[in-house]
């Protein structure tokens, strides 16, 4: 119970201090926007193309706006040492971490719908909108990955020179097995034939949710102790 | 056969890399290990 | 010195054993009767791909047994190991390509097994680019120790996830069709000579490492001791 209450509190404080400053938030839209519009000078993105470019296009920016945007959350936990005060308080690391991976999955969502929405209105692909129900899935676990190993590496990077550089190196080659799961069910619920489930695809997402997860529990208190 | 060009560029590829990985490392351990012997050396000398 | 004498029995033993698998490989296997000669780059690449995996298993291994004992000797080990094992990945990558090219007539195919020692090269080019940029002896060997747990446990699933992805991407099939039996002999010949040969090479890397971290911890002593 208590560690719920203490996990709580601090999604509570990331969001409240997110809601103010914006930060974190406006870079992982910013950019979103910014490489759908990169994407469409490359590929040009047409009536004919947009079903099949349209899962790798979105997961792509999910990753990319994703990773920027959890660096710079865990940065502002480093800048004034404010983690620091978690190691003296009688709140527990792994409930710490918790909270990162809540908060970071909370922005990672909020980015993903604001970029699906952009996707709908700027490559008018409205049945993005109308599998809704079923993408939701695929994203929140997709999504739960990415924070599990991106909370937990933005606070390895953090720590290091160049931290911002290296963190993408360090978490792209890693979440692999969820891009290629999040691709591929969505592609699925935007294209299948009747016969073809996602299922598959969700159990390798689960799968790499369930086991970072663990790992990443027993090996946090390793990062913070100094 | 100008396919064994590829058989023959496998191997010596690899072993080159390898045989010049071990060179360079052997290199490197003869001096680190002097370094060391002379530095106890020169450390027991001042005790 | 008892492990003196080991290691000059293994090199002793691998001064048999690699010129002897040299003779197996390229004299005694029979010839590939589809791919003919250029298929005897298998026995190389096979060896290199395990050796890798030796490596970074080593890597995973000692980077637990850093986090429990906290003792730089393990995080010596194990970035040696891994510094081996990125050595043999990177020459897999690249032996791999010289055998599709004649045999296939591409350089790459997305094989689940190549892009699992692809995405691998890349997880291990970032735990040594994350090395580089933590000064700190402590917290380097603490950080680099997560990466080499949790980029060794990505093998699995990275596999399995590549593996399914293949069967809906179908690109080029890769089949071999059965080994002769004398073919597998001789590759279980080098596999072992090529893994016994890796261990020497991880044993004299870490050895270059462990004289470097010596020599730092006297010119730390010696400045504590005039600080």
């Amino acid at each position: 119970m208590r560690f719920a209450g203490n996990t709580l509190a601090i999604v509570r404080k990331d969001i409240l201090l997110e809601f103010r400053g914006k930060e974190a938030l406006s870079i992982m839209i910013f950019l979103s926007l910014l490489l759908l519009v990169i994407f469409n000078l490359a590929v040009d993105i047409q009536s004919e193309n947009v079903a099949s470019l349209a899962s790798g296009i979105l997961w792509v920016v999910f990753a990319f706006s994703g990773i920027l945007g959890m660096g710079k959350t865990s940065l502002s936990e480093r800048d004034d040492g404010a983690y620091l005060n978690i190691l003296f308080s009688t709140v527990s690391m792994e409930s710490f971490y918790i909270a990162k991976v809540i908060s970071n999955l909370i922005f990672l969502l909020l980015m993903e719908v604001f970029t699906i929405l952009s996707f709908v209105i700027l490559f008018n692909y409205e049945r993005l909108i109308r599998t809704f129900p079923a993408l939701a899935i695929p994203l929140l676990l997709g999504s739960l990955g990415f924070s599990i190993v991106g909370t937990l590496f933005s606070f390895l990077s953090t720590g290091s020179r160049f931290g911002e550089i290296i963190l993408p190196f360090l978490f792209l080659p890693l979440v692999v097995p969820v891009l290629i799961g999040g691709v591929s069910a969505t592609d699925i619920i935007l294209n299948g034939s009747p016969g073809e489930s996602p299922a598959k695809w969700l159990k390798v997402l689960v799968v790499f949710d369930l086991l970072y997860l663990f790992i990443s529990l027993i090996l946090f208190r390793h990062i913070v102790e100094e | 056969m100008d396919k064994l060009f590829y058989l023959f560029g496998a191997y010596s590829a690899a072993w080159l890399a390898v045989a010049a990985y071990l060179y360079f490392n052997l290199g490197k351990l003869k001096r680190l290990e002097n370094r060391i012997e002379d530095i106890e050396e020169l450390l027991k000398g001042k005790r | 010195m008892k492990s003196g004498k080991i290691i000059r029995g293994i090199i002793l033993l691998l001064a048999i054993l690699l010129p002897a698998s040299f003779y197996l490989i390229f004299q005694v296997a029979p010839s590939e009767k589809i791919m003919g000669d250029v298929q005897r780059i298998f026995y190389l690449h096979i060896s290199l791909a395990m050796s890798a995996y030796l490596g970074f298993g080593l890597l995973f291994v000692s980077s637990i047994l850093f986090l429990v004992k906290k003792t730089l000797y393990w995080d010596t080990l194990a970035f040696s190991a891994g510094e081996v094992g990125l050595l043999f990945s990177t020459l897999v990558l690249i032996t791999g390509s010289l055998w599709a090219r004649p045999v296939w007539n591409v350089w790459w195919t997305w094989d689940p097994r190549l892009v699992t020692m692809l995405i691998l090269w890349f997880i291990y080019i970032g735990y040594f680019m994350l090395r580089k940029a933590i000064p700190e002896r402590m917290k380097r060997a603490r950080y680099s120790a997560i990466i080499g747990i949790l980029g060794f446990l990505d093998v699995p699933v990275v596999r399995l996830a590549t593996k399914w992805w293949r069967s809906i991407h179908p690109r080029l099939a890769r089949e071999g069709g059965g080994l002769d039996p004398l073919m597998v002999k001789v590759m279980l010949f080098s596999l072992v000579t090529f893994l016994i040969f890796t261990s020497l090479l991880i044993y004299i890397r870490f050895r270059v490492a462990w004289a470097e971290e010596r020599i730092n911890e006297i010119f730390n002593d010696v400045e504590d001791y005039n600080g």
